[in-house]
């Protein structure tokens, strides 16, 4: 029956969808990466008061005078989410470093959203469950951080911005910061 | 060559015929869904109207309070009661008006499910204006900070216990057709008599029953919670609330899917008298791999979120992949119908296209309809898939696609059916023939418009269900004009393709000329004198071929934009 081999014609061409998983391998990101990392998952639960904590000690190690915070590299930058701030609201980054957040909700779900002039990247923020995420910079510019999932009358004030620096200028800034502070932080020295 | 449905037909009136013969009392019944229905997407465009000025940036006029509970209000209507009134209306359409001289079960129950529908709409709307600014997600803990959530869970409990009762009285309806229920002959002999529309009702029933179970299993104690009566720890119940409630929301998104194309084999037989070139097993057989494929592929709501470990979301992505499949089919089917019959008719190769009854309203909702759902069908891909849907998760691109999906494709197929149900069944001719004709190529560039718009503003980060997206002026300045087309251009084009259907179909309903005319007014059969035998359907294969292309660029563009970000995520 002729009428047939268009029907298998057309099986064919719908089962072709499935030409998208070859794409996967392609651009690498058909298995879990090594050491079973998740691309925008964390998966440890804590509890609020210890990630509160967390943030705190974070802050409170790696605060400036303007009130940003300057990200170690190597170190992990903690960013916790509560209706409708984020703490800390200015993360400083150098360009070219590779980054590790850990962000939680102290209350309702939540989502880090950054923008990139004509992209985004995108994840959910929880309350109990971490969401752990690599990143590395690589063009300086100040990116607006914006919380994508609604999560109160006061959703569209939520929002916080990370700086990217060049390399260089985030020695500069480390110098005169710890100058300022009286901080001594071997790890930032030695760079 | 097997030609099931001109054989059944030559056997019992024609589909209209057998329509307009269905029980005047379950008719009553069906009306009754039907109006309440109408009634519920009126609702939803007239809050869509202030929705519209709320988003559009160039009016200045964002007010986040009055957004968010005009949103909540706006999508609970549309996407629940319409949907649940006009799919039972649909249910027992198949029931009725697909089986010739066929009568419900019982009346009384569906008007029971009918009235547990109705009073979860009011409690419903009670709640969401009594303050329950929780969207029609109403996830905790963010609901508990709105005294009125109670109402939100319990008008769902309601609306879920109709669907379970009109469901279960359907399904008992189909039980009574079979002659004698020992014999496996006679069950077979009753499923391949069933209208493939019934069949498609058939397979959705086990999907139905599953959000109802799933339903009962998420807002009993998720009502019981917000009434202050279970002291789980908030944060607890949280995270498995979203994982129960994902499952059952992705179950739900395929009954529109499957309704509707169970609703475009019915359009397709009213508007151009076409009958299927293959065995209707076929397409009953595609329809048996929605309960297969959905229930699995719930991840892909999940696909930013902590809680699910990289190899599930990756299988969950792969699975994905394989819910367009039925509905490729079933689209090629469908227009492969459309494509045989009028090549029987002597049209030639193009030529074909030409000679459809565009200006049958009826059938314009359902071409556009088809059309507008293979776009929004392609604009998901890069959503429903791990790897890429950090690019789009929570930004306007998921309601640019949502609207097309349940307005441009399952809403404007609906509507093809009503503008044939109200005719037929108050025996009126269509009012205002020449506003019915441009309203669905309206509608469904309307929602283009605002797909394509939105979409781009997806991709440049705009996030969705956000009043003001300002941002204390930190916003890309790229955002203001995208939303200016997205809701300015599209959504008010959309609310006015809508206020022309209510138009129509209201003004039919009170002053369409009675009795109807044989014509009726543009909603005639197209009359196909066969001429010859024609059973290829090649043009019927492009837009499957369009679909797969289309959704591989979207990926390779989707890991394009990845490579590219100025900040690597990984």
């Amino acid at each position: 029956m002729k009428s047939h081999s268009y029907l298998l014609a057309a099986v064919v061409i719908a089962f072709s969808v499935l030409l998208i998983i070859p794409m996967w391998a392609a651009y690498g990101v058909m298995f879990p990466k090594e050491g079973g990392g998740h691309s925008h998952g964390g998966g440890e639960m804590v509890t609020a008061a210890e990630f509160e904590e967390k943030t705190a000690r974070f802050m409170k190690e790696r605060q400036l005078p303007d009130g940003s915070v300057r990200a170690a590299h190597g170190e992990p930058i903690y960013v916790m989410a509560t209706q409708y701030t984020f703490t800390p609201s200015t993360i400083r980054l150098a360009a070219g470093k590779q980054y590790e957040l850990q962000m939680l909700s102290t209350d309702v779900v939540h989502a880090f959203s950054v923008q990139m002039g004509n992209t985004s990247y995108n994840a959910v923020v929880m309350p109990k469950m971490v969401t752990a995420l690599k990143l590395k910079p690589a063009k300086p510019g100040k990116y607006l951080v914006v919380c994508n999932e609604y999560c109160g009358i006061g959703h569209d004030y939520m929002y916080f911005a990370v700086i990217v620096e060049e390399a260089e200028d985030k020695e500069h800034h480390e110098k005169s910061s710890v100058e300022t502070k009286g901080h001594e932080h071997g790890e930032q020295h030695g760079k | 060559m097997v030609n099931n449905m001109a054989n059944n037909r030559a056997q019992r009136p024609s589909l209209a015929q057998q329509i307009a013969a269905s029980h005047p009392a379950d008719q009553k019944l069906m009306a009754a869904y039907g109006i309440a229905g109408l009634l519920s997407l009126a609702g939803a465009f007239a809050l869509a109207a202030v929705l519209v000025v709320i988003k559009t940036p160039a009016l200045g006029l964002a007010n986040g309070e009055l957004y968010y509970r005009m949103l909540t209000a706006h999508s609970i209507l549309g996407f629940v009661y319409w949907f649940a009134f006009i799919q039972a209306a649909l249910l027992i359409a198949g029931a009725i008006a697909l089986r010739h001289g066929g009568r419900l079960w019982s009346l009384k129950l569906g008007w029971l499910a009918f009235a547990f529908t109705a009073a979860g709409l009011v409690v419903n709307m009670v709640g969401v204006f009594a303050g329950a600014d929780v969207l029609y997600t109403a996830f905790p803990p963010l609901a508990e900070s709105f005294p009125a959530t109670p109402l939100i869970y319990l008008g769902y409990l309601f609306v879920a216990a109709g669907a379970f009762l009109i469901s279960f009285d359907f399904l008992a309806t189909v039980f009574t057709w079979v002659e004698r229920k020992s014999s496996l002959q006679a069950w077979k002999t009753m499923l391949g008599e069933m209208h493939i529309s019934t069949f498609a009702a058939v397979c959705a029933v086990p999907l139905i029953f599953s959000i109802v179970l799933t339903a009962f299993f998420l807002y009993i104690p998720a009502f019981l919670w917000s009434m202050g009566r279970i002291s789980t720890d908030a944060r607890e119940f949280a995270l498995n609330f979203r994982l129960t409630y994902h499952v059952m929301f992705h179950i739900i998104h395929y009954i529109p899917a499957m309704a509707m194309i169970a609703a475009a084999y019915v359009l397709v037989e009213l508007t151009t008298g076409a009958g299927s070139i293959y065995r209707e097993t076929v397409a009953k057989g595609l329809f048996l791999m929605y309960p297969a494929v959905v229930p699995p592929t719930f991840v892909y709501h999940l696909m930013a979120d902590p809680s699910i470990t990289e190899g599930t979301k990756i299988i969950g992505s792969a699975l994905s992949l394989l819910v367009w499949i039925p509905s490729l089919l079933h689209m090629f089917i469908i227009t492969g119908m459309m494509e045989a019959g009028m090549r029987s008719a002597g049209h030639g190769l193009f030529g074909w296209i030409r000679h459809l009854p565009w200006k049958n309203p009826a059938f314009a909702s359902l071409i556009m309809g088809m059309t507008t759902f293979g776009i929004a069908g392609g604009l998901t891909a890069v959503l429903l898939q791990e790897q890429t849907a950090s690019v789009l998760h929570g930004t306007f691109a998921v309601p640019a696609y949502i609207h097309p999906m349940v307005v441009g494709a399952a809403s404007l197929i609906y509507m093809g059916i009503i503008y044939y149900a109200v005719t037929i069944c108050m025996k009126r001719d269509l009012w205002g023939p020449r506003l019915a004709r441009i309203q669905p190529y309206l509608l469904s560039v309307a929602l283009l418009v605002f797909a394509w718009a939105g979409t781009l503003a997806g991709y440049a980060g705009v996030p969705r269900r956000t009043a003001d997206i300002g941002f204390g002026g930190a916003a890309p300045e790229s955002w203001q004009a995208l939303m200016n087309v997205t809701m300015g251009i599209g959504g008010t084009l959309s609310l006015l393709a809508g206020a022309l259907f209510f138009a129509v179909i209201g003004m039919t309903m009170f002053a369409g000329r009675k009795p109807a005319s044989e014509s009726g007014s543009g909603l005639a059969t197209l009359a196909l004198p066969r001429t010859r035998e024609f059973v290829y359907t090649p043009t019927a294969l492009i837009p499957g071929i369009i679909f797969v292309l289309v959704v591989l660029l979207f990926t390779a563009g989707a890991f394009g934009i990845m490579g590219n970000r100025p900040i690597q995520f990984g």
